[in-house]
Parts: structure tokens; C-alpha cells; sequence
């Protein structure tokens, strides 16, 4: 054996290295981390932090936020296991940040708090994603509305928390409805309406809700709403309006409109782009803008069949946020498109390298730009970074059948029918998304 | 991406792992699939269901596989007794090995052994140092030998090979091979153990050939008691001698001898003695591959080392065992593919091959597949230093080199409670 250097035992156990995944997305495990670079998609949990101390009416947008199903690959990691937890007082003290303490202290009453104390709180467990504790939390009794009309604003979340976990037709239609309920009330802040009529617009574009129909509905509301911005005045309307522009830029696509896409996308951009970055908070709003902005950008120049202005796209967003594993496996889907599977492969492979959630997603895409006896080993590392992954065990077993390795051909092919047995294609989850 | 990856929305997802599924008998006695180690240790659950002997399996579980298997998330096969095993995670088998640990003291010797050789090939060896007493007279009879010698090897696997811990082996083995109160293929096995010994440690001549004189003595007196199995062990290890005094030519024959006995074993075989006869194959070749390789017969090293590969497909340890040879020939390119074939079989070697997949990868102008095989190092041991040290210095540019103060930082975690014992690193 070569030179291969370990900590003995019992040495090893004194202080455990953590995986690269919690210095990625340390803020999700206990709110720390903060003064390192982050992949923007951990900065959602420094703005929620931030706003606990904001007044109501400066709250400060957080744009992206990792799903439920995104926090749940990050701690399957045994490394992770104390991270495993549903309620965010189930994280033993001797781990918590002091901004984790807070956040436990307020959740420990959160019956008792302020409208304005559960919206922020409310915001801060969703930036974690800790969205199956958020699930549970009471929306409180609907008297509570005409009284302080924020109180939508938590119905909202806690509504979107239990769409998500729980995943049944009903649960998202009361997401939906706590949405409408949003938009329809006077008495709330235009953003807050118009952040509403935009996710309206998204959710009703995308396949489950797919409503070309309630699409103009609410990007017609939305535009109504934009009459009360002053982006000039106030960047923080820059962002509202660039948000409302990519969201919105969803009706010419689905009208397969190409150029007007393609300008209410440019419009979205140049909004984005006039952003500053002079304090953290300045720059994790900006960066959450233009994350987003980039990806939809890439996407829609794929579909106005663009590949250049679609690897320039999907190569800004690489270097804008080098850590986000996510933006790697992007930009070398761009390559495969352009017919350039070796500039691909590093892509899916640097992914690989920043660990889960998408290592194992990258590691099966890296598999189907190689050459088979490379491939074999690519897709065993998939199946390492999530066992539960079905698609890498598929492509296992036909590529073990192909190479006559009836061994590895039949334990794969029966671990993905044991993966798969009882379960639809409906039940099943792919990698997570923000 | 959603249409083109599925996941199934499983909990302890870790549970489906292809490792755990060549491993699985270390934790319920019972799976009969992975490498020939592993199915070993069903063979032995089987064994001490049905009240058969246990065979002498001669691979001896790496020290560190119950930590690894631990170290991956599967429950509590760290512990030091298998009864710490909650009872509704317990396989029959596992169960049935529980109970006899229950009787112990009043169970018969033929169950100690069964029982202690079980625990033994299972890694709890502390189990053994607990049950079996350090004071056996091993010379009065071949049940007191075998446990004795059982009680040497789980003091070796604990403290390590210290000189008290050869000592005490030394001791025991001596007694065996000179007691004439003992069958000779007993105390030949004792003799050659002796040789191995001193072969591993002191390399002293005159003790090597003292037993070898003996081993000897032992075979020509009783041919008949001698089985192929162990007539090629005893080859094996008499090898030792020639080897190093430099006389490859008598190695090559003795390795012959060992050879064409272990193929006599093969064939001759019955049903329950296949799996001995080809585990034996398991160290010959390795034996074969260096040997030739120190000989500087290359073509004739790989020969082995590829039908180890032919005979263990499934042991991530003989893919190493090729990827290093070839790694040393300076075929870069094959060497990576073996790491990877071993890196694919997982543990215990699964962050050292992951590990020189990168070195590779790093020779062959490949950065983005060192790091990504990295990433699989770090993520399989987080107690390995050196794939910190190869992924720090490979974050010097790229599009990831703002986490090379990650890595570094983390090596110094690793590190710090060694400082002032040895230098590592750097």
C-alpha cells in the first residue's frame, strides 16, 4: 500500500471532522458560519437571522431558500447525524450558535409572540429548512386576520410548510389559498402582495398547478402592485421589480413567445444588475437575485436555442456561485447540449467534489458522459452519495448486463425494485431544489 | 433534472448500501454474498446453528472493519459484544450466537471454540479477551490449543504487535508445536505460525529455520495427517526463508508446492470444505504476486495479482492489491481503474482507494476527477489526513479554491490531539 495517513483511534473521535457539506451550508445546521463564502443558497438563513432584528416594515426579502427535501440529504451524511432533527431544540446544546439559542428560545413560546415575531420566526425555520417543525406550528385562530392582517403572512408559510411535507393535492391547495389570501388583502404591504402574485404566477406556470389561464390572472395583479414601487428611490424595489420580471417573463414562455421572453428576461437583468453590494446583506439580497435570474436566463436561451448566450449564462452563474454544487451540474448540462461532453464531465465531476445533495446526481450525469468502465465506477459513487437513488441502480444494472458482470447486474437491479416496490412515480422525489 | 433522477423517499437510506450488501454477514451471520471473508463468517454463523466444527479461516478481519462499519451509520457493530445488538435487530443466527454467549460458563469446550472463532472472524475481539482466559495450558489438548491461540490473536488485533503481544504468541505457539500430546496438524500450523512471526517481526534466521526443522520433522512423520490445505500453508510460509536470504528460485518452488496443493484442495473439496480450500487460494496468490514482484518477474506477479482479482472479485482489498502493483510499474491509467474497481466495493479500503484514484488522476493531468475522488475519500473517512492534504494542495486554483482554508483547517483538526506524539502532514 502507498503512503495513506489516518488518525488513529482513539484520537480520531476527539474532535470529528465534519464533512465539506457543513462548511457549505453550515447556517442550515446551526446558523453559524456566516463569515466564510457560502453558496448563496445558505445565505437565506442570514437574512432571516438579520431580520429578527429589523422592524416590520424593513424587513429585507430573502429571495431562494432550500427545500425540505434539500436539508433532509445534508444530514444523512453519519457525520450529520446530530443534525437529523425535526424541531430545531432537538440540536444538543454543546451544538448550538447563540443565533440557534434564539431561535429555540422564541420557538420554545412561539404561541405567545407578536404577528411580527412569528413572521420573522417563521422566516428563520424555513431559511434552515426545517420545514416539517414549521408544519406543525399553529397558524393561529382566523379572527386573529382582521386584527393584524401579517397574520396572513404566517398562515402563508406554515400552509406552504405543510404543501411541502406533506405533499397531497389538498395541502397545496391550501398554500394556494393562503397566497390568494395575501394578494386580496388591502391592508398588506404591495411587496408583500406583489412577492404573493408572483409565486401565484410561478406555481400556476409549473406542471402540478399548470394554469395558463391564472397565470394572466396574476401577473395582471402583479403588475397592478408594481405601480407602488420606486425602484429609483429604494433598491430594495429594484429587487421587487426584477423578482416580478423573471417571474412573470413565465406568461410569454408558455405563450412560446421567444422575444418577449427574452425582454422582460433582459429587463429583469438589467434591475438585477443595478443592485448594490456595499454592506453582507446588500450582497446576499443581490447574489439571491441574480442566482435565480441566471439559472432562468440559461434555461430560456436553451429553449430560444441559444447555446452560446446559454453557456455564457450557466458560466456567470459557475463563477458568481462556485460552491453551489447545483450551478456546476447547470453548466455542464449546457455542455452536453453544445455537444462538448468533455467540458461537461469536469463540470458534473467539481460538482461531485462539493459533496451532497447533489453528489450523487452529479456523479450519475458524470456516468453518462464517460466511457463504460469509467462509468461503472461513476455510478457506484452515485449510489455511495444516496443509496436511495433509484435512476443510478437502473443504469448500474443495464451497464453491469452489457459488461457480463451478472453479480453487480442483479444486485443492482433488485435494490432498485426494493427501492421502488409500493412506491409510484408519483411517491418519488428527485434531487432537491430550492 | 427532476424527470431524469429519481430517489426513492426511503428513511436510513444508508441501509441499501452496495456495502452493507458485501458486508452483511458481519452483522447477521447469515448473508451469504460479498467477498470470501465475508462468506466465511456466514459459513461459521452456519456452523454454530447446525453444531459443526469451525473450520481455521486463515484471512483475519481487518482490524478496523467493525469501526468502519460503524463509521458508515450501520447501528452498533462497533460494540464490543454482540449481545449489545438490541434483540429485535438480531438475525436467528445472531440470536443463537447470543444465547451460547449466555451459557458460557457452563457450555462444553467444542462450543468455546465455536463460539470464540465466531467472535474472532467477526471482530470482537474483545469479546475473546474477555471470555477466554490469558492462562490456558495449550500443550494439554487441541481445544485448549485453539483457544489459546484465538486469545494470542485478539490480543494482537487490541494492542497491536507489541513485543508482549509476540511474546505471549510465541510462547503459545511454541508450546503447541512441541506438545506430543497434540495432533501434528495442530502443532504443524503452530510451527508455521511461529516462522510467519518471526518472518513479520524480528527476521530472525535462526528461529525461522529452528521451526522450520520442526515443521518439517512434523510433516514427514504423519503425511498422512497433513491436508492439502494445510500442506499449502506450510509451504507458504517455509517460503519465508528462502526469501530472505535472496534465493528466489527456491521460493518460486515451494510457492509451486503451495500452489499445487491448493489446487488439490480446490478439487478435492466437498461441499463444505470449498469455501477453506479456496480462501487458502486468497493468500497464496497475494504471497505469489509479491513474491514474483520482489523477484522481479513482473509478468509473472500481475498473472497473480489478476487471479486474485479472478478468485475475490468482490474484495476490494485484491483490486488494491493490482492498482498498487501497477501504480508501481507506473501504468497509471490501469492503476486508477483498479482503485476504482475498489472504490466500488467499498469498505474497508474505500477512502485509500478513492484516495489513489486522485494520485492518479493528479498524474495524469485530471484535476477535476482528484477532486472529485476526494470528495469521496474525505466523505468515507473522516479520519484520513491524507486526502485533506492532497485536496488542499489541489485547491490552489479552480473554481473551488476558496475551500483550501477549509481543508486546511480541517487536517489541523485531525491532527491537533497528535501534536508532540509524530508528525503528520505537511
Amino acid at each position: 500500500m502507498e503512503t495513506f495517513l489516518r488518525i488513529p483511534e482513539p484520537f480520531a473521535g476527539a474532535r470529528p471532522a465534519r464533512p465539506i457539506e457543513f462548511r457549505l451550508w453550515r447556517p442550515l445546521f446551526d446558523l453559524g458560519g456566516f463569515d466564510e463564502a457560502l453558496p448563496t443558497r445558505s445565505t437565506a438563513a442570514a437574512l432571516a437571522l438579520r431580520n429578527l432584528d429589523l422592524p416590520e416594515d424593513a424587513q429585507l426579502p430573502v429571495q431562494i431558500r432550500p427545500g425540505p427535501a434539500f436539508r433532509d440529504r445534508l444530514v444523512e451524511s453519519p457525520l450529520l447525524a446530530e443534525y437529523a432533527l425535526t424541531d430545531p431544540a432537538e440540536l444538543p446544546e454543546s451544538l448550538r450558535t447563540e443565533a440557534w439559542s434564539r431561535m429555540c428560545r422564541l420557538g420554545a413560546r412561539f404561541d405567545d409572540l407578536s404577528v411580527p415575531d412569528r413572521v420573522r420566526l417563521t422566516g428563520l425555520l424555513a431559511g434552515v429548512g426545517l420545514y416539517r417543525h414549521l408544519a406543525t406550528l399553529s397558524p393561529g385562530p382566523a379572527e386573529e386576520v382582521p386584527k393584524n392582517p401579517r397574520t396572513l403572512l404566517v398562515r402563508a408559510r406554515i400552509a406552504h410548510a405543510r404543501s411541502v411535507t406533506e405533499r397531497t393535492a389538498a395541502s397545496s391547495g391550501a398554500s394556494v389559498e393562503a397566497l390568494r389570501d395575501i394578494l386580496a388583502c388591502a391592508d398588506l404591504p404591495a411587496t408583500a402582495r406583489l412577492g404573493a402574485a408572483t409565486t401565484l404566477v410561478v406555481l400556476h406556470a409549473q406542471s402540478r398547478l399548470r394554469d395558463p389561464a391564472a397565470v394572466d390572472r396574476y401577473r395582471n395583479a402583479a403588475h397592478e402592485l408594481t405601480r407602488h414601487l420606486s425602484p429609483d428611490d429604494d433598491w430594495l424595489d429594484l429587487v421587487h421589480l426584477s423578482t416580478y420580471w423573471r417571474a412573470v417573463s413565465f406568461q410569454p414562455f408558455l405563450a412560446e413567445d421567444r422575444r418577449r421572453t427574452q425582454e422582460e428576461l433582459d429587463l429583469a437583468e438589467s434591475l438585477a444588475r443595478r443592485l448594490p453590494g456595499d454592506t453582507p446583506e446588500q450582497r446576499w439580497i443581490r447574489d439571491q437575485n441574480l442566482h435565480p435570474l441566471l439559472e432562468t436566463r440559461t434555461k430560456a436561451a436553451l429553449w430560444a436555442g441559444d447555446a452560446d448566450g446559454a453557456l455564457a449564462f450557466a458560466t456567470e452563474l459557475r463563477d458568481h456561485d462556485p460552491l453551489d454544487g447545483k450551478v456546476h451540474v447547470q453548466l455542464g448540462d449546457v455542455h452536453v447540449r453544445r455537444g462538448e461532453p468533455r467540458a461537461a464531465l469536469a463540470c458534473y465531476l467539481t460538482a461531485a467534489a462539493l459533496g451532497s445533495p447533489y453528489r450523487s446526481l452529479a456523479w450519475c450525469k458524470a456516468a453518462g458522459v464517460m466511457e463504460p468502465a469509467d462509468a461503472e465506477h461513476a455510478l457506484m459513487c452515485a449510489h455511495r452519495g444516496d443509496p436511495a437513488a433509484v435512476t443510478p441502480l437502473l443504469r448500474l444494472e443495464r451497464l453491469a448486463r452489457h459488461r457480463s458482470d451478472g453479480r453487480l447486474a442483479e444486485w443492482a437491479g433488485r435494490s432498485a425494485r426494493d427501492l421502488r416496490m409500493g412506491r409510484s412515480e408519483e411517491g418519488e422525489l428527485c434531487v432537491p431544489n430550492s | 433534472m427532476r424527470a431524469e433522477f429519481l430517489r426513492a423517499p426511503v428513511t436510513r437510506s444508508r441501509w441499501h448500501s452496495r456495502d452493507l450488501h458485501l458486508l452483511r454477514a458481519y452483522l447477521d451471520l447469515t448473508s451469504d454474498a460479498g467477498p470470501l471473508h465475508a462468506r466465511s463468517v456466514a459459513d461459521l454463523g452456519r456452523r454454530l446453528v447446525a453444531g459443526e466444527q469451525a473450520p481455521t479461516y486463515q484471512i483475519n478481519t481487518p482490524s478496523t472493519l467493525r469501526a468502519s462499519l460503524a463509521a458508515a451509520g450501520w447501528g452498533k457493530v462497533a460494540c464490543g459484544d454482540p449481545r449489545e445488538v438490541p434483540p429485535d435487530e438480531r438475525s436467528p443466527r445472531w440470536e443463537h450466537l447470543c444465547a451460547m454467549l449466555d451459557r458460557w460458563p457452563a457450555s462444553p469446550t467444542g462450543e468455546r471454540i465455536a463460539v470464540a472463532a465466531t467472535l474472532s472472524k467477526l471482530g470482537f475481539w474483545a469479546a475473546v479477551g474477555r471470555l477466554v482466559p490469558p492462562d490456558l495450558t495449550p500443550e494439554r489438548s487441541p481445544h485448549d490449543a485453539r483457544l489459546a491461540i484465538l486469545r494470542c490473536n485478539a490480543d494482537f488485533k487490541l494492542s497491536g504487535p507489541t513485543p508482549a503481544t509476540h511474546a505471549a504468541a510465541r510462547k503459545t505457539f511454541t508450546a503447541v508445536a512441541t506438545s506430543q500430546a497434540l495432533p501434528v496438524a495442530t502443532r504443524l500450523t503452530a510451527a508455521v505460525n511461529l516462522i510467519v512471526d518471526h518472518a513479520k517481526s524480528d527476521r530472525s534466521m535462526t528461529e525461522m529455520d529452528r521451526w522450520k526443522d520442526v515443521a518439517d520433522g512434523l510433516v514427514a512423520a504423519a503425511p498422512g495427517e497433513v491436508r492439502p490445505v494445510l500442506l499449502s500453508y506450510y509451504w507458504r510460509g517455509v517460503s519465508f526463508l528462502p526469501f530472505f536470504g535472496g534465493d528466489h528460485p527456491s521460493v518460486r518452488r515451494m510457492l509451486d508446492e503451495a500452489e499445487d496443493s491448493s489446487l488439490a484442495a480446490v478439487e478435492q473439496a466437498g461441499p463444505d470444505e470449498v469455501l477453506l480450500a479456496r480462501e487458502n487460494r486468497h493468500p497464496l496468490l497475494e504471497t505469489r504476486g509479491r513474491a514474483a514482484t520482489a523477484a522481479g518477474e513482473f509478468d509473472e506477479a500481475e498473472h497473480y495479482y489478476r487471479a486474485l482479482v479472478q478468485l475475490d472479485p468482490e474484495d476490494p482489498k485484491v483490486h488494491v492489491r493490482l492498482a498498487d502493483y501497477l501504480l508501481r510499474r507506473e501504468r497509471t491509467a490501469e492503476a486508477r481503474e483498479s482503485y476504482q474497481d475498489a472504490a466500488a466495493l467499498g469498505l474497508p479500503y474505500t477512502s485509500y482507494a478513492h484516495t489513489q484514484a486522485a494520485r492518479c488522476s493528479l498524474r495524469l493531468g485530471d484535476q477535476e476527477r482528484a477532486l472529485a475522488a476526494l470528495g469521496e475519500a474525505i466523505a468515507a473517512d473522516p479520519a484520513a489526513v491524507t486526502p485533506l492534504v492532497l485536496l488542499r494542495d489541489a485547491l490552489s486554483d479552480g473554481p473551488l479554491q476558496r475551500l483550501r482554508p477549509w481543508a486546511d483547517r480541517q487536517i489541523q483538526t485531525l491532527v491537533e490531539p497528535l501534536k508532540g506524539r509524530r508528525a503528520l502532514a505537511d
